[in-house]
C-alpha cells in the first residue's frame, strides 16, 4: 500500500520525507527502506547499498536483524520452489547488513561535515542507492540558535542532499519530527512538521504518518508525480505491512487483488519500495500498475 | 572551532582570515560559490579548505556497516540492553532498555516508577559485561533509600551482592542550575572516572513544570531541547543507557472526564526519547490476561496483590505491547511470559 501511494516506492533522484509523532514508525520505515534497498534487480529491487545517518541513536540493529532475516527467508520461499535464480541465493543477512553504512552524527556539525564528505565516499561505494538521514530534525533544532545561521544552515544541507540525490541518482529520505503550533488569535494548537516552511520546499516527496485512532495511516502529503491520498499500516516483526482494510478506493482493482490474496504478496509488494518511479514513463501513466513495476509474475507464484 | 588547528597554505588563511572565516563552522555553513566570492580563493583552493574542515569535524570514528555493529566485540560500539532484574520484563523489552539513548518510565503518581528505576540500578550491577555503578539524580522526593535497601536485601545472594548500594550516586536537585550544572559537569567526570553505566533522572518533569508557567512553552521547549541533547550526548558518548522518569497529565484532547492521561512535557520531550515505557495505577484484575490452561499464572494472579500495568508505548525495537506486573518486597515482577 505504501507503494502505491508512492507511486511505485521512493522516487530516486529525489528527497523523500516522512515526518509524524514519536512512535508512529518513522525509524521503522528508514530501517525497512535500509533493507529493501539490497533486494536484486531481478526481484524488482534495487540491488543497492544504503548510508545511514543516525542523528537520534535510535538505530536498532536488533531490529534490523529482524527485518533483514524476514526479507530474506520471504525471498528464499519465494523463488525455492521454482528452481530460484541465482541472485535469491545470494542474498543473505550478511550480505545486507553488510551493505548498510551506518554514520552517527551527534549534532549539525558533524552531520554537515558528513553529509560533506559523501561525494567522495559515494564515489568509492557506487553501489550506494539510498542515502538516509533520521532524523533531519533533531540536530538541526536544538542548535544553532541563532535563527539566521539555521535557515543558512538548513538551505545548504537541502541543497547538498538535493545535488547528491540527482548526481549520484540515488534516493534520500529525511525523516522530520513534529511540532506544535499554537495559533495565539483562536486559542488552538495544531500539529506540524518541524524546520518550519522553508524546509518543505528542500524535499520533492513528503509523507505524514499519523495515528487514526488505534491504526498507523500514512498520508501523502506533497508529491509531483502522484495525487495525494491515504493508506494505513501496520508494523510487524518483519517490518512495515499492510492493514488488509483498504482506506482509499482510489486504487485500482490490481491492488484490490493483491491485497484479498495470500499475506506473502503483500509483503512482497511492500518489499519493493525502492522501485524506481521516473525511470519510465509508461509507469507514470497509470496508478495502479506502480507497484508492480515487474513482479507481476512473481505475484502470480504466490498466489 | 577556529581554522588554526589546521594546516592549510599561508596564502588561504590568509585570504581567509581578510574575509574575517576563521571559524570552521562559519566556512561550511556556506557555499563554495560564497566564500570564492568572499576570499577571492580559486574554487579549488575552496574546495579542498571545505574538504579538510569537514575531516576534521566529522565523527571520528571510521565508518562502519551494519554488519561491523551487529558483528563487533569492541564495548563502546556493542549496543547492550540494561536488564529490568526480572525475566518476564526483560522478555518484554527484548533485553532491557538500550544503551546509548534515552528511555522513559511514565506513569501516574504511585504507579511504581520509581521502583522500576531502583531496580534497575541493581540490574546495572548484575551485568557483568557492561555493568558499573548507577547514578541516580533525584528531583521530587528524597532518595528511597530504605527501600532500595529492601530491594538488595532480598536480591542478594552472595556477601557481594550486599554492595549493591555502595555503588549508586545519588544526587539531590532542587533547581535547574544544580541540574544543568550536575549533567555538565558532574556527571562527565563521574562517567569517565567512577565506571557508571546507568544514569537515572527521576524526574525530569518536576523542574520543567514547575519552573516555567504556562505562557513560556517556546522557552520551555527550548530548555528541553538543550537538555536532552545533552543528554543524549552523554549516553552516546559512553554508550550507556539514560532513563528519566517523566509525569503524565490528563488527557484534555478527548474532550471528557474520562482518566485518560498522557505523558507530561509534550511533544518536545517526545521527539527526544527514544522508548517510552508506560506504568499504569493499579488494575483491579489481570484474569482476562491470563489463560485457563496455565496453572502457575492463575494461582499467581489469585493472591491478594495489586496489579499495575507496564506498557511499551513505543521503541524501535518493540511491539506496541503490555504486561501486567506487581511488586513486593524484592521489587517488580511481570507475570505474563
Amino acid at each position: 500500500m505504501l507503494d502505491a501511494m508512492l507511486d511505485g516506492g521512493i522516487s530516486l533522484g529525489k528527497i523523500t520525507e516522512f515526518f509524524g509523532v514519536p512512535g508512529i514508525g518513522k525509524t521503522q520505515i528508514c530501517m525497512q527502506l535500509a533493507v529493501a534497498a539490497h533486494i536484486p534487480e531481478s526481484l524488482g529491487g534495487q540491488g543497492g547499498e544504503v548510508v545511514y545517518m543516525d542523528t537520534e541513536g535510535s538505530f536498532m540493529i536488533d531490529r534490523l536483524v529482524d527485518m533483514a532475516t524476514a526479507t530474506v527467508k520471504h525471498f528464499q520461499e519465494l523463488g525455492g520452489p521454482q528452481g530460484s535464480s541465482d541472485d535469491v541465493l545470494q542474498l543473505s543477512v550478511g550480505d545486507i547488513l553488510s551493505g548498510i553504512h551506518y554514520f552517527r552524527c551527534h549534532d549539525h556539525v558533524e552531520l554537515q561535515a558528513t553529509i560533506h564528505l559523501l561525494p567522495s565516499f559515494l564515489k568509492d561505494h557506487s553501489k550506494v542507492k539510498l542515502v538516509i538521514v533520521d532524523s533531519i530534525a533533531s540536530p538541526l533544532r536544538h542548535s544553532p540558535d541563532d535563527p539566521s545561521l539555521r535557515s543558512q544552515l538548513m538551505a545548504s544541507l537541502a541543497q547538498t542532499l538535493n545535488r547528491l540525490a540527482s548526481q549520484f541518482q540515488l534516493a534520500v529520505v529525511l525523516t522530520n519530527q513534529m511540532t506544535t503550533r499554537v495559533k495565539p488569535s483562536e486559542g488552538t494548537s495544531f500539529l506540524v512538521p518541524a524546520l518550519g516552511y522553508s524546509w518543505g520546499h528542500a524535499c520533492s516527496v513528503q509523507v505524514l504518518l499519523h495515528w487514526q485512532e488505534e491504526e498507523r495511516c500514512a498520508l501523502l502529503y506533497k508529491a509531483t508525480s502522484t495525487p495525494s491520498h491515504a493508506c494505513k499500516y501496520r508494523i510487524k516483526l518483519e517490518g512495515i505491512r499492510d492493514t488488509f482494510t483498504i482506506s482509499e478506493p482510489v486504487l485500482s482493482s490490481g491492488e484490490h487483488d493483491a491485497n484479498t490474496s495470500e499475506p506473502a504478496t503483500s509483503s512482497l509488494r511492500e518489499n519493493q519500495e525502492l522501485t524506481t518511479v521516473a525511470a519510465t514513463p509508461d509507469d507514470l501513466s497509470i496508478g495502479g500498475k506502480m507497484s508492480g513495476a515487474n513482479p507481476p509474475a512473481k505475484r502470480q507464484n504466490v498466489t | 572551532m577556529d581554522i588554526s588547528c589546521l594546516h592549510f597554505d599561508s596564502t588561504v588563511v590568509h585570504a581567509l582570515k581578510k574575509a574575517r572565516l576563521t571559524d570552521q563552522g562559519s566556512i561550511m555553513r556556506l557555499s563554495n560559490h560564497e566564500v570564492e566570492l568572499m576570499t577571492g580563493l580559486s574554487s579549488d583552493e575552496v574546495q579542498s579548505v571545505k574538504d579538510a574542515i569537514a575531516v576534521s569535524l566529522a565523527p571520528s570514528k571510521r565508518h562502519l556497516t551494519a554488519l561491523d555493529l551487529y558483528t563487533t566485540r569492541d564495548k563502546s560500539l556493542q549496543q547492550w540492553k540494561l536488564s529490568t532484574n526480572c525475566p518476564r520484563i526483560d522478555k518484554l523489552f527484548r533485553g532491557g532498555m538500550p544503551s546509548g539513548t534515552i528511555s522513559e518510565v511514565t506513569g501516574e503518581s504511585a504507579s511504581g516508577k520509581t521502583q522500576l528505576c531502583l531496580q534497575l540500578c541493581i540490574g546495572i550491577q548484575k551485568n557483568v559485561e557492561h555493568g558499573g555503578g548507577a547514578v541516580y539524580i533525584c528531583t521530587e522526593d528524597a532518595f528511597p533509600s530504605r527501600r532500595l535497601q529492601e530491594i538488595i536485601k532480598h536480591n542478594s545472594s552472595s556477601e557481594s551482592d550486599r554492595k549493591f548500594g555502595d555503588h549508586i550516586f545519588v544526587e539531590h536537585v532542587a533547581d535547574f542550575e544544580t541540574l544543568d550544572s550536575c549533567v555538565k559537569y558532574k556527571l562527565p567526570v563521574l562517567l569517565r572516572q567512577r565506571s557508571v553505566r546507568l544514569v537515572v533522572i527521576d524526574s525530569v518533569t518536576a523542574l520543567f513544570r514547575c519552573q516555567y508557567d504556562v505562557s513560556q512553552t517556546v522557552e520551555r521547549a527550548k530548555h528541553l531541547n538543550g537538555f536532552s541533547s545533552l543528554l543524549r550526548r552523554l549516553a552516546a558518548d559512553h554508550n550507556i543507557p539514560i532513563v528519566c522518569v517523566n509525569q503524565v497529565s490528563s488527557d484534555m484532547s478527548q474532550g471528557n472526564c474520562s482518566n485518560a492521561v498522557t505523558p507530561a512535557l509534550g511533544l518536545a520531550w517526545a521527539n527526544q526519547v527514544t522508548c517510552r515505557f508506560m506504568l499504569s495505577k493499579p488494575v483491579p484484575s489481570v484474569e482476562h490476561f491470563l489463560r485457563e490452561s496455565d496453572n502457575v499464572r492463575v494461582k499467581e494472579a489469585s493472591g491478594l496483590r495489586t496489579y499495575r500495568m507496564l506498557k511499551v508505548v513505543f521503541a524501535p525495537h518493540l511491539p506496541q505491547s503490555e504486561t501486567p506486573v506487581y511488586i513486593d518486597r524484592c521489587g517488580m515482577h511481570g507475570i505474563l511470559v
